[in-house]
Formats: C-alpha cells, sequence, structure tokens
C-alpha cells in the first residue's frame, strides 16, 4: 500500500488545475477572498509547511485557529503548572512543549535548571512508570491537549487506580475543540466563511462530533494532512459555498469513521467531566475543559497537591490571546520575529512546535504575499 | 505533540493493552486500549504513545479516486 | 618529464592528471614543500597520502606485514595505513605530512605516468587530490588550469578525456584483514551480492531495482538490482548544491552504464541533507522510503556479509538522526533489514552549539565535564584546567549546559571521543571532519612502552541506567587521572576498555533478552583499530559470532548499502510506504 500517493505531485497539480477555476470563480462571486481557518495545530504546521497556505493565497485566506493545546492554555494554568516543579517532593512529568512556556515568572526549564525534578515524557504511560519508580515522591503529569491527547490520560488514571498508585497526579488542563469554534463562529466581526475541522480529533469524537454545524449551515469538512488531502480540504470547502445546503464533510476517512473511536469517548466520560474552563483569549467557555471526574478525585493534583496560589501576570507586548483566536496573525504583533523568536519565546504560540507563530517564523516569513487581513 | 503517525502493527500482547509496532523500520511498544481489537498486519494511528484509530486500508486505496470524484460532483 | 624532476627538487607543486582525476604532487621529502602545499590548498591538518616509488622504498621506510603489501601491490592500489620505521622521520617530514597521526597513508604508483614522476632522488611524493575545498576532484584540463592556479606552479596533463572522476580508496589491516576506509579507485563499480528476501509466491519474483542515496558526509549512494548491489565511489559530504549536482550526476552515469532506472529510493530522515530534500522535491522518482541512519548502518555489515538473520548491531558513529528525532551514535540494537529496536546506548549528551560545534571539541569537552562534576564550582574549576585559552566563551556554554540557551542532546561515540580528545588536551579544534578523535585513537598506535600494555580490566567505571550508559563518573576519573599526570596513552588506553566494557555489557542484555548470538559492528568508529581489534575479541571470548565491515567502508561511505537492502526487504514484505513526518516538506 502506497500512503505516499497522498504526496504525489504530479497528482496534486492535475488537482489544483482542476480546482483553480472553481476557487477564481467564487472568489469573483464572494466579491472578496475566502477566509477559511484551520482549527488544528498540525494542520497549521502542514499548510505552511507543503505551501498549500501560499499556494492558495490569491483566492483564499487561511486563517490559523485554536489548534494548538500549549497556546490556548491560560495563564493561570500555566503558572499553576510551574509551581508544581518548585515543590520539593514533587515530579513533574511534561510533554516536551510545555518546557519553555513562559509563565508569569519562570517556566519549568528555569526550575529544572535551579534543580526542579522536571522530565520530559512522550506519554502518560512513561508517568506512570517514573511514579512507581519514585514510591516516595509524588508525580504530577501535567495534562494538556484536545481530545487526542485526553483519552490517553484517561487511560493513565485507570492504571493508577489498577496498579493502586498512591503517587500520581494529573493537572487537567486538557480541553475540547468544538466549544472554541462554536464562539468563533458567534463572532460576527470575524467572517469566517468555512472550517477545515482537525483530523486527529475527528479520529475520537467523529464525524457526529461536529454535526451540529449542519444546522448552522458552515461549510466545514475534516482534512487530513498530505499534500492532497489539504489542497482538497479547501477546494470541497470553497464549492460549499456554492451550494445552499452545507454539510460536514469527512474528507479523511481512512481514519476518522462517524462515530469516531467509542471506546476512546467512554473513557473520557468515565475519567472526566465537562466543565467550563478558561481558555487563552477565548474567556471562559462552557462545556469546553476536562475536570477529573470525582471518581477519580484521589488523583487529581488541583486538589490533592497544594502549592502556593500563584500569581498570574499578562506578558507585556504579547498578542497570543488574540492569535489564537484567528484575530490577529502572527506579523501584526510587534513581538513577532523581532524580539518573540523560537529561541526566545515570549509566549506559547512561539514555543510550540504547532504554535502559530512557530510555524510562521519557520515558514511563512520567506512569502511576500502572506497577508492575512 | 500531535504527533499522529501511521505504524504497523507487528504483535500485540496477551494483556490487549500494548503491542509492538514499527514505524519505518524502528520498533517500539505503544498502547492499543484505545482500541477494541487490533491485529498484527494492520496500521495504526500512533499519538503520544496511544494507538487511537486502525488505518482503513480500502479507505485509504479508495481515497484519491473519491477525491476526484468528488471534485467533479460537488 | 626533466622539467618535473627539477621542479620537484625545487619544491614546486605539480598538478598531475591521473586516471581518476588531478592530483596535487610535491616533494615528500622537502620540508617547505609539504608546508607550501598545506597552505595552498588550505588544509592545516588532515593527513596527506604519500606515493613511494616501489614497494621496496616502503619496505625500507614502513612496517609491512603480508596482508598490507598484498593490498598496496593490488591492481586497486589504495592508499594503505602504514606504520613508519625510526629510519622515515630521518628522511621525510612526517609531523608535516600527517599531523597527530602515527601512520601514514602509502599507495605506489597504478600509471604509467604516475611511475614516470619518480627518479634515483625522487622515491618519495605527497599525491592529494586537486579540488577546491569541500568540492570534488577536479578531472577536466581546462578546470585544473583554471580553479588550481595560484595551487600548482606546474601542469602535468594528458588529453585522455576523464569521463567519470574517481578518488583513491583507502584501508588499513586490522587482524589480519585489509579493511576499506573509503571504497573508491579500484573497488568501484564492482558489484557487491546481497542477501533476497524468500518470496513465499511461486514464479519469478520481479525484484524493483532500488537506489539509496546517501546521507551527508563521506556520502556514497548504491543501486541495487536483483541480487546485486552497485556502490558508488566515494562522493564526498554533501552540504552544498555543487556537491549534490556532482552526486546526480555520478548518479545519472551508473544508470546509464547499468541502463538501470530505481523503482524505489530511500532516503535518510534526517531534515536537513540535502540529498534527502533533493528526492523529495522531485516530482518524478517513482517510489520512496526511509529508512533510519543507524539501520542503515546495522543493515551495511549484515549485508556485506551475507546476513539474512536477525543480529546485534554495535553503530558507534558521529551522528545520525534517530526515531525520536535526537540524534543518536553509541548504540546497541537488535534487529534486521525490516525493522530494529534499541537496547542500549550512550546518554544523551548536551552538544553546545548545535551541528556547527562539531568542529570545536572542547565544548564537548566542556560538555562532558559538565556530566561529572558534582557542583557548578567544580565544573568551573575543571573547565578553567582544561581549557584556559577558551575561558571568555564559558557563559555561553554553561548557559547552553544549563538549558537557558537552546542546544541539541546527541548520543554519541564519536562526540564522545572528542570531548575526551579535547579534555587530554590533544585536539581543541577540528579543522577536518573526526580529527580530534582520530587523533586520540592514534596515540595506541605507537606505543612502544610496555608498561603501557595493560590489562583489558583497567578501566573507569561507569553506570548503566535502564537502557542508557552514564558516563559521568567515567569523566570524573579521567579528570582524576588527568590531574595525577597519568600518561595521555594511557588514559586513553583506559577509556577505550570502558568503552569495549559497555558494549560487552550491551551485547549481553540484547543475548539475554532476544536471544540472538550474531553481533555486527558498523559506523565511521569502528576505524579505531584499537577499539575493533579488543572489542571483537572480548565479544568472541564471550561466545559471540562477530563481523565487522572489509569490503564496504563501515563510515558513512556504508550507508547506502544499508538503505538500499532495507528499502528492498521492507517492500517485499508489504510495508506501506509513507515516508516520515519530516519529510512532508513543500510541494508547490
Amino acid at each position: 500500500m502506497n500512503l505516499l500517493a497522498y504526496r504525489d505531485r504530479d497528482v496534486f497539480k492535475q488537482l489544483f488545475q482542476q480546482i483553480e477555476p472553481d476557487l477564481i470563480r467564487i472568489r469573483e462571486k464572494v466579491g472578496r477572498k475566502l477566509r477559511f481557518m484551520e482549527v488544528c495545530g498540525t494542520h497549521s504546521v502542514a499548510f505552511s509547511k507543503s505551501g498549500v497556505r501560499d499556494l492558495m493565497s490569491p483566492y483564499v485566506e487561511l486563517i490559523s485557529g485554536p489548534g494548538c493545546p500549549v497556546c490556548v492554555t491560560d495563564q493561570s494554568d500555566i503558572d499553576q503548572m510551574i509551581a508544581f516543579a518548585s515543590l520539593q517532593d514533587v515530579i513533574v512529568a511534561t510533554f516536551g512543549d510545555m518546557m519553555k512556556v513562559p509563565g508569569s515568572h519562570s517556566n519549568l526549564e528555569r526550575e529544572k535548571s535551579n534543580g526542579a525534578d522536571v522530565r520530559i515524557v512522550k506519554s502518560a504511560y512513561q508517568a506512570i512508570d517514573i511514579a512507581k519508580q519514585h514510591p516516595s515522591r509524588k508525580l504530577v503529569f501535567l495534562g494538556v491537549g484536545f481530545e487526542t491527547t485526553a483519552p490517553g490520560v484517561a487511560l493513565s488514571l485507570k492504571k493508577a487506580r489498577e496498579d493502586k498508585l498512591k503517587n500520581y497526579y494529573v493537572y487537567s488542563a486538557h480541553k475540547l475543540t468544538p466549544p472554541a469554534l462554536d464562539t468563533l463562529l458567534m463572532d460576527s466581526t470575524h467572517q469566517l466563511d468555512g472550517f477545515v475541522l482537525p483530523g486527529h480529533v475527528s479520529v475520537i469524537i467523529g464525524r457526529k462530533g461536529w454535526v451540529h454545524l449542519e444546522q448552522l449551515n458552515v461549510p466545514a469538512v475534516i482534512g487530513g494532512f498530505d499534500a492532497i488531502d489539504l489542497l482538497i480540504a479547501i477546494g470541497i470547502l470553497a464549492k460549499q459555498l456554492e451550494q445552499t445546503k452545507r454539510s460536514v464533510l469527512n474528507l479523511y476517512p481512512r481514519v476518522v469513521q462517524e462515530e469516531g473511536n467509542l471506546t476512546a469517548q467512554r473513557i473520557l466520560a468515565e475519567c472526566f467531566t465537562n466543565s467550563p474552563t478558561k481558555w487563552r483569549g477565548f474567556g471562559v467557555l462552557d462545556q469546553s475543559g476536562l475536570l477529573i471526574h470525582s471518581d477519580y478525585a484521589d488523583y487529581d493534583a488541583a486538589s490533592r497537591v497544594i502549592t502556593d496560589k500563584p500569581v498570574s501576570k499578562e506578558i507585556r507586548g504579547c498578542r497570543c490571546g488574540e492569535i489564537v483566536k484567528g484575530k490577529e496573525a502572527p506579523i501584526d504583533c510587534k513581538l513577532f520575529a523581532k524580539v518573540c523568536t523560537p529561541t526566545n519565546p515570549l509566549g506559547p504560540c512561539m514555543v510550540s512546535s504547532e504554535g502559530t507563530c512557530s510555524t510562521y517564523y519557520q515558514y511563512e516569513r520567506v512569502h511576500d504575499t502572506v497577508l492575512l487581513r | 505533540m500531535c504527533l499522529s503517525v501511521p505504524t504497523k502493527v507487528i504483535e500485540v500482547f496477551v494483556n490487549d493493552q500494548q503491542a509492538r509496532v514499527d514505524y519505518l523500520g524502528a520498533r517500539f511498544i505503544v498502547g492499543v486500549a484505545l482500541l477494541e481489537c487490533v491485529q498484527p498486519g494492520q496500521y495504526v494511528l500512533v499519538h503520544a504513545g496511544e494507538a487511537i484509530q486502525i488505518l482503513d486500508e480500502e479507505k485509504a486505496l479508495d481515497g484519491l479516486a473519491l477525491w476526484k470524484e468528488m471534485l467533479g460532483e460537488a | 618529464m626533466s622539467i618535473c624532476y627539477s621542479s620537484l627538487r625545487e619544491e614546486a607543486i605539480i598538478a598531475v592528471k591521473g586516471v581518476g582525476g588531478i592530483h596535487l604532487v610535491c616533494n615528500a621529502k622537502l620540508k617547505h614543500a609539504v608546508e607550501k602545499l598545506r597552505v595552498r590548498k588550505r588544509r592545516p591538518n588532515k593527513p596527506f597520502a604519500l606515493m613511494a616509488k616501489d614497494w621496496l622504498v616502503v619496505k625500507a621506510y614502513f612496517e609491512i606485514s603480508d596482508v598490507e603489501m598484498e593490498a598496496l601491490k593490488s591492481a586497486a592500489a589504495p592508499i594503505v595505513l602504514l606504520k613508519p620505521k625510526p629510519e622515515a622521520s630521518r628522511v621525510l617530514p612526517l609531523e608535516i605530512i600527517a599531523p597527530g597521526m602515527k601512520r601514514i597513508g602509502i599507495m605506489l604508483p597504478y600509471s604509467p605516468l604516475h611511475r614516470l614522476l619518480f627518479d634515483d632522488e625522487i622515491d618519495w611524493i605527497v599525491a592529494t587530490s586537486g579540488n577546491k575545498s569541500n568540492h570534488p576532484i577536479i578531472y577536466d584540463n581546462k578546470d585544473a588550469l583554471q580553479h588550481l592556479q595560484g595551487v600548482a606552479d606546474l601542469f602535468v596533463l594528458h588529453d585522455r578525456e576523464i569521463i567519470m572522476w574517481i578518488d583513491d580508496s583507502v584501508g588499513q589491516e586490522v587482524d589480519g584483514e585489509f579493511q576499506l576506509m573509503r571504497r573508491s579507485r579500484g573497488y568501484v563499480p564492482e558489484a557487491l551480492a546481497i542477501p533476497l528476501p524468500k518470496k513465499l509466491e511461486e514464479g519469478s519474483v520481479e525484484w524493483p531495482t532500488v537506489l539509496g542515496v546517501g546521507s551527508e558526509l563521506k556520502n556514497t549512494f548504491c543501486l541495487l538490482h536483483n541480487c546485486k548491489a552497485f556502490l558508488s565511489q566515494h562522493i564526498g559530504d554533501i552540504q552544498t548544491l555543487e556537491s549534490m549536482q556532482s552526486q546526480l550526476k555520478i548518479e545519472d552515469h551508473f544508470m546509464q552504464l547499468l541502463k538501470l532506472k530505481p523503482h524505489l529510493t530511500v532516503i535518510d530522515p534526517h531534515p536537513d541533507y540535502l540529498i534527502s530534500q533533493e528526492v523529495q522535491n522531485r516530482s518524478s522518482t517513482g517510489e520512496i522510503t526511509t529508512i533510519y541512519h543507524h539501520h542503515a548502518h546495522m543493515a551495511a555489515c549484515m549485508a556485506e556479509n551475507g546476513i539474512d538473520t536477525p543480529v546485534i548491531g554495535c553503530i558507534l558513529d558521529g551522528t545520525g538522526y534517530g526515531p525520536d528525532g535526537s540524534l543518536w551514535g553509541c548504540e546497541i540494537m537488535v534487529g534486521d533489514y525490516i525493522s530494529f529496536e534499541r537496547v542500549q546506548h550512550l546518554q544523551p549528551i548536551v552538544l553546545p552549539g548545535g551541528e556547527a560545534a562539531i568542529g570545536h571539541p572542547w565544548m564537548m569537552g566542556v560538555s562532558l565535564l559538565h556530566e561529572a562534576a558534582e557542583n557548578r564550582n567544580m565544573l568551573e574549576e575543571w573547565a578553567v584546567e582544561c581549557f584556559p585559552q577558551y575561558q571568555s566563551m564559558f557563559p555561553i556554554v554553561f548557559a547552553q549546559l544549563d538549558g537557558k540557551l537552546p542546544s541539541p542532546k546527541v548520543s554519541s561515540a564519536g562526540r564522545l571521543f572528542d570531548g575526551i580528545s579535547a579534555i587530554l588536551d590533544i585536539c581543541t579544534e577540528s579543522t577536518y571532519e573526526g580529527e580530534a578523535a582520530a587523533r586520540l585513537s592514534e596515540l595506541l598506535e605507537a606505543s612502544v612502552n610496555p608498561a603501557d600494555n595493560i590489562a583489558v580490566s583497567e578501566r573507569y567505571p561507569f553506570e548503566s541506567v535502564g537502557d542508557q550508559w552514564n558516563i559521568g563518573t567515567m569523566i570524573g576519573s579521567i579528570m582524576n587521572d588527568r590531574c595525577q599526570n597519568v600518561s595521555k596513552v594511557m588514559i586513553t588506553r583506559k577509556f577505550h576498555h570502558t568503552l569495549a566494557a559497555m558494549i560487552l555489557k550491551g551485547v549481553n542484555k540484547a543475548r539475554r533478552n532476544h536471544g540472538i548470538n550474531s553481533v555486527v559492528f558498523s559506523g565511521g568508529v569502528w576505524n579505531n583499530r584499537y577499539l575493533q581489534q579488543l572489542t571483537k575479541e572480548l565479544l568472541r571470548k564471550d561466545g559471540f559470532s562477530v563481523y565487522t565491515h572489509r569490503k564496504v567502508p563501515s563510515g558513512d561511505g556504508g550507508i547506502a548499502l544499508g538503505q538500499a537492502v532495507c528499502g528492498l526487504w521492507r517492500r517485499m514484505s508489504d510495508h506501506v510506504l509513507i515516508g516520515s513526518n519530516e519529510s512532508n516538506r513543500s510541494i508547490c
């Protein structure tokens, strides 16, 4: 089986030749460039790295939305995570991206170089192993991620219970993607024509997780990540604008199913409860966060691992809050690429490998044509 | 973080919780507890150490034909 | 030719067109001539090869075994590394010819023109490739006159056009076998037989033609057709557009010669390798797949030795991209052509300054001290002790070691050698790739002091933590020895013994967990004879079968072979061709 076919340059060129006339025509009809938003960090990187964002730019403004879970984590959560690191008897386990995210006063990497025990793990399972190796210390795993990551963390909670671990805790800053999207839709100043829905979140929640968009008649497609997937997503979205009745189309059927992953959904419901949660930039959104279920309260770092309550302050000049909503582009931030760079990041959007700013810094700066206004 | 990659299942462990997989030759172990039943030889999407879905080979092969069709019709 | 002889006597540098390209030649006995050549070629330290008038002259001045003589006199006429006798230093300025090295690369004249360069007085010449630095050897008369102006005083050219340039091959004897370190003139394009996967279906099998394009340094490519592998000549480092075009040109040449076109191309997944990017950017390459660097190393040694069952691989090299996105290079792995698994490896160590700092081994030295020092004071004390001349740069290096500035971590044997070489003040700046490591290992080439022949058990401590070797205690002990003025040779020997012990332990773990008894060595660090012989012996005593490279370079020159064979085997076992995440580059 040759999945490389989804990157075949010749097929890509042919498809683009087919799609381009449609894009020109629809742009004419609408009277301005089409405005689509991708809501997944991996999509942001894929569109930029493959050059599709730039290729589309004469017809489509492809705006990067809240696709990066690190970037939408509120400052108060970041500060709390860093506070765990300062406790003597705590080992903090986290995914790599969190290490350099600036808190109000410090970051995890700095805490580590000052002696805190902070370890990078590739999975929650690894964190469980570390907890087992150090029974006399508390292990706090930082749960940052969307619906794709949360099930793995849920499994770790189940494992902790099964293995009767007394020292494993999770600080859950997990978030659900649809509420953010819904909020952006309600924003009349945004003028978004359609969405490229996150491919891997959809693996978990299924096409059914987005079907409510059909009631709003919003063009939306679930897209894959290879170059041809990306091209098709934009092409179909554009065509949907010409139709009166739109539906949420699954263009990534090789892994996204109608129902999604039911096992994962069940486990999420078992271990987490949907709650209102504060997002960077969005403020508090209803039913948008996954807090640890009362059945698993023993493993909830928020209530079981006590720290001093950190005082949060905003980062001066940082526009991450507006950037994650797609209201501003990285280039609109005065700090972007001047003071705030991947080696010296001031905000999470530049730190995370899937943050909008770091993506644009790496892949979009050479093109003069990138203008997202 | 969102590093979902299709990898080939080599061996599912007896407890059905973990499997040995192959990605471009590199073999390692992932969790498979989120999948109902996965078989060696199948391809799975892995995210943060857990397999989250089995790759539907038929749909993958149909993909390109489907796109061409949809573009013509849609 | 009389002009030649008198010029050589007068310390001239002559550009001579041979069979594979232009050589720059001077009288090896004249110190100033050799120095002049170094200056003009901008090559301060990398060793020059010598060409001797005949084998009698070689025998008079160099120690030479039967194996070495056979290689020297063979039709391939490679450069062979030989130890000079005391007499040699009286006639040849050895320290200028090969700074810091105990052995010299010697070859015999391999064409009538070369033979004519010698006369009664001139019996030793330096013969180095005529090229602009980091460019392939020049082989065209016009190019020679243009680019070597100012470098050569005299040009000896002929009108037989060279269609395909080729460098000299280089090799050494290890344990009674002649092992090639660079496979080129005289050996290329002879094919190597490789094991094929067993296809269970009946009927004749259509084997796809596979092209492995290699990695970055000391690159070669490999065309695999049916059961024959055609490894190209040494092309060089593919770090510039010109060198990449060079490789593409040779690829075309081979494909025309053999009338083959690849169905499958295999690349190294390192995101910065030019040749990998080039293959992915071409629109019509057929299928592409990716094989990891150290997997390719292991496979290359397996293929050369005709092995098709799983092995334990001891892969020690300078740098290579690993499946977890970090740089690997000191690995015990198990696997076969299809897949591999990491069993044990060197702990990741901060490489201050990243890949650019590979030329400054002192930085790696500081990084090693950082692993060993118990506290900041000790680190600073040691750093000042070892590298007083770099004190002004310490703040930046420390900031990287503390994680305040970003820098990658590497688990690399090559970098470990570099760091220790710097700590022992053998080489703190590398003027060519691998210089620090080479100078360190060369120390063990000519010990005459019997007190230096310490037992293998005399070594430093190290820790195995999980699947990782930690070397903090080893470095600490090295510093102790250093402070107590233990000789550099002794410290180096103990370090080698420690590394061998680490490998023995790792290989034993692999055998326990996987039931495999065959071991392959691959990666450039195995060109280190002392390490190779020592480790082989230890493993064989423990009942392992050990296989090394002979005809194919152990370094990155062999990667392409491993890539091609793995690509073929994986393809035939129906693995999905998906490229890699990193390879999803611009398609427009």
